[in-house]
């Protein structure tokens, strides 16, 4: 539909200043620079955030009971939890299942007291799934498989009840048949690096939370996946196969703020890159305008010759396309070496929060690495050269506004 | 006249072309009445401001005519929307102006076959043409050279080859000849005078120049936007007789 000579035309007229034209490019590819390194930042950032909440005790996915997205009531347990477990285990993806129960109880030594949710748990599950217990340091040891009687400390809460390993603790909690109170020896104290989260680390085995409550069984069994983009295809044949009476939810539901939080922080970023293309574009704009100013003469000789106003907009649009893929292309050399060492280097957040790592009841990763991908290169491009070729619509249309008779007059 | 209205290519009835700028209103072109046949070679002459470039625009289809009535080449010229005009001008009509207006980032031969591409035709053939007209107005040496390194003279032939090579029933040439020099004048005013009696081309061109006049067959001279005298051109050596 268009002809050489025509893309010859566009591309040398381009030419024709080629400071500014540099200028132009050269604004873009800064831009795109920047849109990339946000973007690896901002998905690098995404995938620990979920890494950290997920991998933090709360799984990926997590089965519960079918009252419980309502009501958040403790109590509720799964039901037929061993084929849920047999089930969650027996999916690709799937590192981790972990039935786990809570209460609401109180730690007392000596003149001491605590109010803690008390969380039960299967031992080696939660080694394999819960990065507050692999990843942290454990003096003395963590629970064994269906032990009653020990409990592990986290680090600030031993602290505050001044209990050291081997210590003995009344724990005393609301069971079905009334108050329940129980001796449990400290086999372990747990150092997460995150105080705020040592602050709330009780863990008994789910026996010893049965024994305490009186009701039998997990209140929720949280899975952790190899990878959060497998969520919603893992979810779906969970569900599938999921015994009546339990739902499966998402850590967004069960932590909505986080979930909330890391939206906005993903809006943000893109607003934030918007704007930068939008200041790009009306650069480009303001440049174009000029440009087709200049050439105003030459334009109504085209229209005189008989260039029809459609060939005059895809002229001037593709000169936005030129400049635009010339900027994304220019980008690349500034943008992938910075999102390179971003995803290689990464960001050390202990650099901004100290040693203390955790948000709430998170525990964050010690080094922040953005990604790096063939989409930064995509959506680079894909960013530039949308950017340009709307910016290059006022431009046109003022092309088309050339009067043919301009042509004639003398100069 | 005396011809017949068929062969009319150009026909004028009480043509009126009024430039309202703010409070000020021209009457470029007052009630102009007049026809050209099918290759004719006419000269459009008269004072600065007399309304020769008016005259031209409308019949070139670049403006439209405040009153009055125009056919070109069949059309009629007041009911014509822009883009037909443009198609007009397109497929139908040259253009020779004063100052060349040729494309300073394209070489001679793209010059000549970016009109032939916008006409859609197709790359082989519009690069033989283009050489082919080139080389026929003695410019086949220079057809990669830009603009900028050609003379005037030089630079006018190429438009010529440009306004001809669509093969276009009419050329109109604002005065061609104002910036070249008597020699290069002449030469240029007999390759159009060739190239209609060789193509059959009808020329409408305005002009200030004697020696351009010379050649013309036929003279309308225009004062105060009135044709005030309208027939045949003085005897000459030219060889252009209707
Ligand atoms: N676009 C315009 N707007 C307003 N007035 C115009 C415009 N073009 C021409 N005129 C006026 O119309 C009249 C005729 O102008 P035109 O350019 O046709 O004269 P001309 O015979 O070509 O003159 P010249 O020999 O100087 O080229 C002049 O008075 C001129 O000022
Ligand atoms: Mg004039």
């Amino acid at each position: 539909m268009i002809g050489g000579v025509t893309c010859r035309y566009a591309f040398r007229d381009l030419c024709r200043h080629r400071i500014r034209t540099a200028i132009m490019v050269g604004g873009i590819a800064v831009a795109c620079a920047v849109a990339e390194f946000a973007g690896s930042y901002r998905r690098g950032a995404l995938d620990m955030q979920v890494r950290a909440v997920a991998g933090s005790g709360t799984g990926h996915l997590v089965v519960v009971p079918e009252a419980w997205p309502e009501t958040r009531e403790v109590s509720l347990r799964v039901r037929d939890p061993r084929r849920v477990e047999v089930l969650a285990r027996g999916l690709p993806g799937v590192a981790a299942a972990m039935p786990r129960a809570r209460t609401g109880a109180v730690l007392a030594f000596g003149n001491r007291s605590a109010v803690v949710q008390l969380t039960g748990v299967s031992p080696a599950d939660e080694f394999r799934g819960n990065r507050m217990v692999w990843k942290s340091r454990i003096e003395g040891r963590y629970l064994q498989a269906a032990e009653t009687g020990a409990v592990v400390l986290g680090a600030s809460l031993a602290e505050r009840l001044d209990a050291r390993l081997d210590d003995d603790l009344v724990v005393s909690t609301a069971g079905v048949a009334g108050i329940t109170g129980a001796m449990v020896h400290v086999v372990g104290i747990l150092a997460t690096g995150g105080g705020e989260v040592d602050a709330q680390f009780a863990h008994v085995t789910l026996e010893q939370l049965e024994e305490l409550t009186g009701l039998p069984g997990p209140a929720e069994v949280s899975l952790l996946l190899d990878d959060h983009r497998a969520a919603a295809a893992a979810r779906q044949r969970l569900a599938a196969g999921l015994p009546a009476g339990n739902v499966v939810v998402t850590w967004k539901e069960i932590m909505p703020e986080m979930a909330a939080g890391a939206d906005s922080d993903a809006a943000f970023s893109r607003l934030v890159i918007g704007v930068i293309m939008l200041v790009v574009a009306m650069g480009i704009t303001a440049a174009q305008v000029t440009s087709i100013l200049e050439r105003r003469r030459e334009l109504a000789v085209l229209c005189a010759l008989g260039m029809r106003a459609p060939r005059v907009v895809i002229v001037v649009v593709m000169q936005g396309l030129i400049l635009g893929v010339a900027g994304g292309l220019a980008s690349l050399p500034l943008g992938l070496p910075s999102a390179w060492y971003l995803a290689t280097r990464g960001i050390p957040l202990t650099a901004f929060l100290g040693d203390d790592l955790s948000v709430g009841s998170i525990l964050l990763d010690p080094v922040l690495y953005g990604e790096f991908s063939l989409r930064l290169v995509v959506e680079g491009m894909a960013l530039a050269a949308t950017a340009a070729t709307l910016a290059a619509i006022y431009p046109a249309w003022i092309a088309t506004r050339v009067d043919p008779a301009e042509a004639m007059r003398r100069r | 006249m005396g011809m017949s209205r068929e062969k009319d290519l150009i026909r004028a009835e009480d043509l009126t072309k009024v430039y309202q700028v703010g409070a000020v209103t021209t009457r470029a072109l007052d009630a102009v009445s007049l026809s050209v046949a099918a290759g004719e070679f006419t000269a459009v002459v008269g004072p600065s401001g007399s309304g020769k470039t008016t005259l031209l625009n409308l019949i070139g289809a670049l403006d439209a005519p405040t009153g009055g009535r125009l056919r070109v080449l069949g059309h009629d010229m007041t009911a014509l929307s822009r883009r037909h005009r443009a198609d007009l001008r397109l497929h139908h009509i040259g253009f020779v102006f004063q100052s060349y207006n040729l494309m300073d980032v394209l070489t001679a031969r793209e010059n000549v076959e970016f009109v032939l591409e916008l006409q859609g035709v197709a790359r082989a053939e519009r690069r033989e043409r283009a050489l082919a007209v080139l080389g026929d107005l003695g410019l086949g040496a220079l057809a990669d050279r830009r603009p900028t390194q050609l003379s005037g003279g030089q630079q006018q032939r190429v438009a010529v080859a440009r306004a001809v090579a669509s093969r276009p029933s009419l050329v109109l040439a604002d005065e061609p000849t104002a910036n070249l020099d008597g020699e290069n004048a002449e030469a240029l005013i007999e390759m159009m005078a060739r190239l209609r009696r060789e193509r059959g081309t009808t020329f409408v061109f305005s002009t200030h120049d004697p020696r351009v006049i010379r050649h013309a067959a036929r003279v309308i001279t225009l004062s105060d936007g009135r044709v005030v005298a309208d027939g045949p051109g003085p005897p000459n050596p030219g060889g252009a007789e209707p």
